[in-house]
């Protein structure tokens, strides 16, 4: 049961200062990649732990998806660089103080767990029954018309996102 | 157990920092990724709401299912966006050559 907890705020400290990393200190399309896959792990364990196993995986896949192609558009578009950045100075350092701050108060949380701090016992939810058959039954049962529409969605992003990026030479 | 307050605020801190990425970055490429963050967060807030309707409901477990699908759902939806505004991105930059959005602001292809 601690570990769980453990586990959360770890991995929401990871986010937080992955995100202001990404706000103030990310300047290639690798050091851009690599935050996206880690902030990713970070939110689908965040996700995991919440009981949700199935969008933590698919958060997974896609953001793994994405950082890999945010690492090859990187180097084969726009080289392995620094990325044009214009984030002026007193806002970086600003920002840097406020997560600084924000990651301080998350590990805060979790000494004041791991001490066990006075608060009353925390719910206990059964998440018994959130696992893959009964997602998939309410997937391809009572939503089966909301998968529908996404798998035309992304069937109408696929072709749109292929003809958008054939550009001049397609 | 994570208590479900914890689990939405932090979602809601996660959104904020997306739209503070979304609005502070002027690169579109870290625009971009603000956007998809704040979509992600979307997912967890509406996976923490589902655990709040779980613990203010014990014994029903369609609310914690509903709302998982949502984030799912919330999820796809989300890559898809990212997905054509990465492929404009690509477009964009093969035209004007950068990826400073104060190359974007005339409304002309």
């Amino acid at each position: 049961m601690m570990a769980a907890e453990f586990a959360f705020y770890l991995s929401a400290a990871v986010a937080l200062a992955l995100l202001f990393m990404l706000l103030t200190e990310v300047r290639t399309a690798v050091v851009l990649s690599i935050c996206l896959a880690i902030l990713g792990a970070a939110i689908s364990l965040l996700m995991a732990l919440l009981g949700a196993f199935f969008p933590a995986l698919a958060a997974l896949l896609f953001t793994l998806a994405a950082s890999l192609t945010f690492l090859l558009l990187g180097g084969s578009s726009w080289g392995w660089g620094p990325l044009e950045l214009a984030l002026p100075s007193p806002s970086r350092v600003g920002l840097k103080l406020v997560g600084a701050l924000a990651v301080l108060v998350v590990i805060g949380l979790l000494t004041s767990l791991l001490l066990e701090a006075p608060g009353g016992p925390l719910p206990i939810v059964d998440l018994s029954a959130s696992g893959g058959e009964e997602l998939g039954l309410l997937l391809f049962g009572e939503a089966s018309q909301a998968l529908q529409l996404l798998a035309c969605l992304i069937l109408v992003a696929l072709v749109g996102s292929i003809l958008l990026s054939e550009g001049e030479e397609g | 157990m994570v208590p479900h307050e914890h689990a939405i605020g932090l979602s809601l801190l996660f959104f904020g920092l997306g739209l503070i990425t979304l609005l502070m970055r002027r690169n579109l490429l870290l625009m971009l990724v603000g956007a998809e963050t704040m979509g992600i967060s979307l997912a967890l807030i509406f996976v923490g709401f589902a655990r709040m309707r779980a613990a203010l409901a014990p014994g029903e477990t369609g609310q914690v299912l509903e709302g998982q699908l949502l984030a799912f759902l919330v999820l796809a939806v989300v890559f898809v966006q990212l997905a054509i505004g990465l492929a404009m991105l690509v477009a964009f930059v093969r035209r004007r050559g950068s990826t400073d959005v104060e190359g974007a602001s005339v409304l002309r292809w």
